[in-house]
């Protein structure tokens, strides 16, 4: 093929690429997914900013280096309720020696107020953040309460639980195993 | 989709092993054809070496410089092996700097070297397909065709099995005995018009694709822009040749 | 055509759930009634493969199919155009039983 016949392919091919691109127009009523965002094991954990109840705010970013639980729920999803306990003692258990958790509330299908006053009623101390507006819940595309993402110390996403209520033993182990890759 | 395998106390990246695989079977069809087109083949795979070197470097580097306090305050992870704190654009743009910078240094010529890369460039499309199919990256838009695939909650497009058959097709194409370039360059063109195509046709069973404006797909309206870039200097070289012809 | 809603009692969505359900039903032109399945423990949310409650299925496949490797009882979310609810809104019901339907 010499070139001026190739040339003259390609700008066949530009032509239709043009109307192909037009037609396969994304929509407005149509979902498309947040791209280099993959909430599954195996893949970096999006990062995400959000208030903190109480005050300040928390990144995870910044927790890169330590494990991290990052436990999805509200105060009427009753085996989100049911595990907290749990995940409280394995925080205090761990919390010196790298572990790290985040309590994410979904608070746009909670309130702040029950939020609140159920951390007070289970004595969490781990840091609770706000998700005020669906944007970390759609993030990771969570579709069942309670779900827990395991993160390494690199903050990849290790081990996703949907569902509850997790036993501490299976907390226990999934940290063990995460802390012990760091030494 | 197959992320990770566990070999004892190791965690092998499958997608990242078909990369290296796929860079490594690329490097020995650059060698071939750099051997074909009168290329010193040392300075060749120097020249591989520089760009794999400093894209490994780089992106590590660029994905620092995003979390500056974090890797001050633990500077051995900068040695990490994990391959989910890497920045591609950052690997993509130093790799390319330093690669450049070496050809420079070297006085290698600029379109017989694109044209000699070509065909090693064109297998690592194949091997970032698989490397997508892998990692369960690049997936396609939901769909109920016969040929689906289930991943990530949902019935999809295969789009990295597309992607895989384009990027075999572009490869084929761009072989010596498919389609003959008759100058210096033109090969190295075809394979970066051959792949604009595909993407153009492939971004549209995609269900991760960045849009913009009303809807559109950006690499779509990217790929239109370089095959538009890749006419134009086709024509441009075309022209230089008939005219340097005459003078002749 | 066999309708199933999966629940379990201590998630409170299941009955809004329902409602919308039955609407959605009706606006379908669909006549089949519902069956309500109260999922009480995680055995039988494994031999379910339970995915939340509220769960919807038709010709007992889910309506927003899943794969899981565990199944437990948990609280099911859904993106509506109004943010993360417990429960899905009719035109999303609609929406998937003409897929199913036809």
């Amino acid at each position: 093929m010499n070139n001026s016949r190739f040339v003259a392919w390609m700008t066949w091919a530009l032509i239709l690429g043009m109307i192909w691109t037009v037609v396969s127009r994304v929509s407005s009523d149509q979902p498309q997914a947040q791209p280099g965002a993959v909430a599954k094991e195996g893949f970096a954990a999006p990062d995400f900013t959000l208030d903190l109840l109480g005050g300040d705010k928390v990144s995870l970013s910044d927790l890169r280096g330590k494990v991290v639980l990052v436990n999805f729920w509200t105060s009427w999803c009753p085996p989100c309720r049911l595990e907290m306990p749990a995940i409280e003692k394995t925080y205090r258990s761990y919390k010196d020696i790298g572990f790290m958790v985040i309590g994410l509330n979904l608070t746009a299908q909670d309130s702040e107020q029950a939020a609140a006053g159920f951390v007070k009623e289970v004595g969490v101390t781990f840091p609770i953040a706000l998700d005020r507006d669906n944007a970390v819940g759609n993030l990771y595309r969570v579709t069942a309460l309670p779900t827990s993402y395991f993160i390494d110390r690199n903050g990849v996403i290790r081990s996703v639980i949907v569902g509850g209520p997790m036993s501490e033993a299976l907390i226990q182990s999934k940290v063990e195993e995460l802390l012990r890759e760091g030494e | 989709m197959f992320p990770y395998l566990r070999l004892g106390p190791f965690l092998l990246q499958m997608p990242l092993l078909a990369l290296l695989l796929g860079f490594w079977i690329g490097s020995t069809f650059i060698e071939r054809e750099a051997a074909r087109l009168g290329l010193n083949k040392e300075k060749i795979n120097s020249l591989i070496s520089y760009g794999l070197v400093g894209g490994i470097l780089g992106a590590r580097l660029a994905y620092a410089a995003q979390y500056a306090s974090v890797y001050l305050a633990n500077p051995l992870g900068l040695f990490s092996l994990s391959t989910s704190t890497l920045s591609p654009v950052g690997g993509f743009v130093i790799g390319i700097a330093a690669a450049a910078l070496y050809a420079y240094r070297q006085k290698l010529p600029l379109r017989p070297t694109l044209d000699a890369l070509t065909p090693g460039l064109a297998f690592l499309l194949i091997a970032i397909g698989v490397s997508h199919l892998l990692s369960g990256n690049a997936y396609g838009a939901p769909s109920r065709v016969p040929w689906m695939m289930y991943l990530w909650s949902d019935y999809r497009h295969p789009s990295q099995l597309y992607e895989i058959f384009l990027a075999l097709v572009v490869f084929t194409i761009v072989l010596p005995k498919i389609i003959p370039a008759h100058a210096p360059g033109v090969k190295f063109v075809q394979f970066i018009a051959f792949t604009a195509i595909a993407r153009v046709f492939l971004e549209a069973f995609r269900g991760d694709s960045v849009l913009w404006l009303d809807g559109y797909r950006a690499a779509q309206v990217m790929g239109l822009v370089v095959l538009i870039g890749c006419i134009v200097l086709l024509r441009q070289w075309e022209r230089t040749c008939q005219h340097e012809s005459i003078l002749q | 055509m066999k309708i199933e809603l999966l629940y379990f009692d201590g998630c409170p969505s299941w009955e809004e759930g329902l409602k919308n359900l039955e609407a959605a039903l009706k606006e379908e032109g669909v006549t089949s009634s519902v069956d309500r399945i109260k999922v009480n423990d995680d055995d039988e949310a494994n031999h379910l493969k339970f995915l939340g409650s509220p769960s919807f299925r038709v010709d007992q496949q889910d309506l927003w199919h899943e794969e899981r490797d565990t199944y437990s009882l948990s609280c099911r979310i859904y993106s509506t155009p109004d943010g993360i609810k417990g429960w899905p809104t009719v035109e999303m019901l609609r929406t998937r039983l003409r897929s199913f339907v036809g």
